[in-house]
């Protein structure tokens, strides 16, 4: 999975690439803490290139996500594939997270 | 007569990328439907993992013997092992909530098996452990 970051006002954007899974999820898990131990509190993931996910993936996300909310920071979710939209439905993981059809939608939300 | 792969890893972890990655080149030429291939690969990867982890919970190295049998309208992954007896059927049906996501980690796993198959079947035959999925192709 390639991992590509950028950061604008003040928001880190992750934008993922392949397969979020057991082999990769520490990766973004790793990018997520350290963006956090550099003060970052708002992130946006963009998954508009991420082909596939499975519940190591899930679980990041879910992490990330608790781990934000603890300092008051905020995570947004955009521009999934279906399939991979369909994945966070499955799991029930749509009902709790900020998922939004694009980009510009999360940059605006967050 | 239906096409197959197998293959027989080590219940570790790091066997599992090269054996995926396999996998996707078997079933290449096939040019299953995407949403079909990444359905497998997720089923291939939760059930993996529970079997995995469930030998690394109880007893030391085994093997597990993966086969891809490719039908005119299903794909099935038969997954034998020689561990401890593991029925993943036996596990919670109910959706796993956050909490427990983050606890539990087998839970979401065999929850999104449940979701993506057409029927799944497990016995214990000679010391082995027998998961068999379908996906409607």
């Amino acid at each position: 999975m390639e991992i590509n970051e950028d950061k604008r006002n003040n928001i880190d954007i992750f934008s993922l690439k392949g397969r979020l899974d057991s082999n990769t999820s520490s990766n973004l898990e790793t990018k997520i803490v350290d963006a956090m131990a550099n003060g970052s509190k708002n992130i946006v993931i963009n998954f508009e290139q991420l082909d596939y996910i499975s519940s190591a993936g899930l679980r990041v996300i879910l992490k990330a996500t608790k781990d934000l909310k603890r300092t008051d920071g905020k995570i947004m979710l955009c521009a999934m594939q279906d399939y991979v939209k369909e994945v966070f439905e499955i799991a029930g993981f749509d009902t709790f997270l900020p998922i939004v059809p694009t980009m510009n939608e999360a940059m605006e939300k967050i | 007569m239906a096409e197959a792969f197998t293959r027989t890893i080590k219940n570790q972890r790091e066997e599992m990328p090269a054996l995926l990655e396999d996998i996707n080149s078997f079933l290449t030429p096939h040019q299953l439907d995407k949403k079909i291939l990444n359905s497998l690969n997720l089923v291939l990867e939760e059930a993996m993992l529970n079997i995995i982890q469930h030998g690394e919970a109880t007893a030391g190295s085994h093997d597990i013997s993966v086969t891809l049998k490719l039908e005119a309208d299903q794909v099935g992954v038969e997954l034998l092992d020689n561990g401890r007896a593991f029925n993943p059927l036996a596990l919670p049906h109910t959706r796993p909530n956050a909490a427990e996501v983050e606890t539990q980690k087998a839970e979401l796993g065999i929850h999104l098996v449940r979701n993506m198959m057409r029927s799944m079947a497990y016995r214990r035959e000679n010391d082995k452990n027998i998961f068999e999925i379908w996906i409607k192709r």
